[in-house]
């Protein structure tokens, strides 16, 4: 079958013919805010009238931040990022148009991890004080936290912490979660820059670790993590499944109960992936109302605004301006912290406080949810990190 | 002179002014290279970033040089320093992916070193020579 068969193909499965023009997804899209160039609107419209062939498509289907506002106001109920995903591949073989951050080394780094031989050095954050094990029902999935962490350096951001912690609060419920040496990244950012292979290759070398190890729940610490295991991995085959949660989902379901008040004020930047893709808005807005208080930005929930970039595509002046915009909303709320339960908002968030030519001081805590509740059963603020 | 060792490649990014003019004046001499490498001109080594170190690597390289200007020598101003500052986070990044962080080196050269680059050169390719194969298959 040929490319434009597929995508016709494509906009069929995705009823993107039902579109009725309304626009809604334009004017609630937070990149169109700031880049008058972009609507989604348009890309639906030149992908079915001039299809692999318009320029406009080129281009935008790259600079689509797939925070998946549109689908929440679209009347008809379209899933344009699904869409999005779904033909970012066709416009690979296309002659790729859009623009890797970093140079694209962060995707190197994962399509590095297809390599099947691999002996990785993925665990210095496990101290003698947390207990993991190698066989178990309930897994871990640390994702790419070690390599974030090494890879930004420069912004001193303890993401490893997030694991060691995620760790401790699962240990402090009496469970002993498998962490994998092997674990591979779970390939969201392949799939999202339209690289299907290597993010099947991923995919199976992780089923296989998952089956070897007897696992049946399977624990995250990022929202992109548990979307990419849960929808995207489906469920191999009949004898094996396994079902995908948060931290802060499990959590509630075990009832977890916090230790402590801690006295700050925080605010919840919802990861679009773990609020919109998933729905999982109550879970760690509860886990977080436990411990401190909590102040919501303008804009929350499925209204959320994105933190500036998914899957390391295009981070650019647009980026930085919605990120400003965000952390001024974040300000407002007048709250002590932001909490995140993705490590890429922290990311993101980061480097625009970080950002020199701000004049405004935007400058802010920012902490991962299983950070805080780490410290709230702790007892003890000065405890060392890993 | 021997071949060029394609079973275990190494590659080297030149800055094109002083190490690429050391390298120039080994080839035009009559010095013999015990091993060889795939040179890479960059005009700046502090052009090489992270992304085109470890796609070096994803493609099957063994190791990688990055050779630049001495520190004040740069005709640019900030490139060597550039380039060291990333030779900590590339090699803990390859050092979390399983390789050995020798497998990366970052040096420094002025235009009158022919005889150290050539050193540099062998020591490098001995050292990595050594190490297990890499396992990542271009």
């Amino acid at each position: 079958m040929n490319q434009k068969n597929i995508l016709s193909e494509l906009i069929e499965k995705f009823q993107i013919f039902h579109c009725v023009e309304c626009g809604k997804c334009t004017g609630a899209c937070p990149l169109a805010q700031v880049d008058r160039d972009f609507s989604p609107r348009l890309v639906a419209k030149y992908a079915i009238e001039e299809g692999l062939d318009s320029e406009y498509v080129k281009e935008k289907v790259w600079t689509c931040l797939t925070c998946g506002l549109c689908n929440e106001r679209c009347p008809i109920g379209i899933s344009f990022t699904e869409f999005i995903r779904a033909i970012r591949p066709l416009f690979i073989t296309e002659g790729f148009k859009g623009h890797l951050s970093h140079g694209g080394a962060l995707q190197g780094l994962m399509r590095m991890q297809t390599a099947p031989k691999l002996i990785q050095n993925r665990l210095d954050w496990v101290t003698p004080e947390i207990k993991i094990s190698s066989q178990g029902e309930i897994l871990y999935f640390t994702g790419c936290l070690t390599y974030l962490e090494t890879f930004f350096s420069e912004m001193n951001l303890e993401l490893k912490k997030i694991a060691y912690d995620t760790v401790k609060l699962l240990n402090s419920v009496g469970i002993e979660p498998v962490v994998l040496p092997d674990e591979r990244c779970c390939g969201h950012d392949l799939i999202w820059t339209g690289d299907e292979k290597s993010f099947d290759k991923l995919r199976n070398l992780n089923i296989e670790s998952f089956k070897k190890a007897g696992v049946k729940t399977i624990v995250t610490s990022c929202g992109e993590c548990s979307y990419t295991l849960k929808n995207l991995y489906g469920q191999p085959d009949e004898q094996f499944s396994f079902e995908v949660m948060h931290i802060s989902e499990y959590l509630q379901k075990i009832s977890f109960s916090a230790g402590r008040k801690l006295s700050e004020i925080a605010t919840y930047q919802d990861p679009c992936r773990l609020g919109r893709f998933m729905g999982v808005y109550d879970a760690p807005r509860e886990l977080i109302g436990s411990v401190m208080e909590l102040r919501e930005m303008p804009h929350f929930r499925a209204g959320a605004w994105c933190c500036g970039n998914s899957a390391w595509l295009h981070c650019d002046r647009y980026s930085k301006q919605m990120q400003v915009e965000r952390l001024m909303e974040a300000k407002g709320t007048k709250s002590d912290l932001i909490v995140t339960a993705c490590p890429k908002c922290q990311i993101h968030l980061t480097c625009a406080m970080n950002d020199v030519n701000l004049l405004q001081d935007l400058n802010m805590k920012i902490q991962d949810i299983s950070s805080i509740l780490a410290e709230s059963i702790e007892g003890n603020d000065s405890e060392p990190s890993p | 002179m021997p071949s060029w060792n394609r079973k275990k490649p190494i590659l080297a990014f030149f800055c094109n002014w002083a190490p690429y003019r050391c390298y120039m004046d080994l080839c035009r001499s009559e010095s013999t290279f015990h091993h060889l490498i795939y040179p890479v001109r960059v005009m700046c080594s502090g052009r090489v970033d992270p992304a085109m170190v470890l796609f070096a690597f994803e493609k099957g390289a063994e190791g990688v040089m990055v050779l630049g200007c001495k520190d004040k020598e740069c005709r640019y101003g900030p490139g060597p320093e550039q380039s060291t500052k990333i030779a900590e986070p590339i090699k803990a990044l390859i050092h979390i992916l399983g390789l050995e962080s020798e497998r990366f080196r970052s040096v420094k050269y002025s235009f009158n070193e022919k005889n150290r680059l050539l050193e540099e050169i062998d020591s490098f390719a001995k050292t990595v020579y050594k190490l297990k194969k890499s396992p990542f298959v271009p």
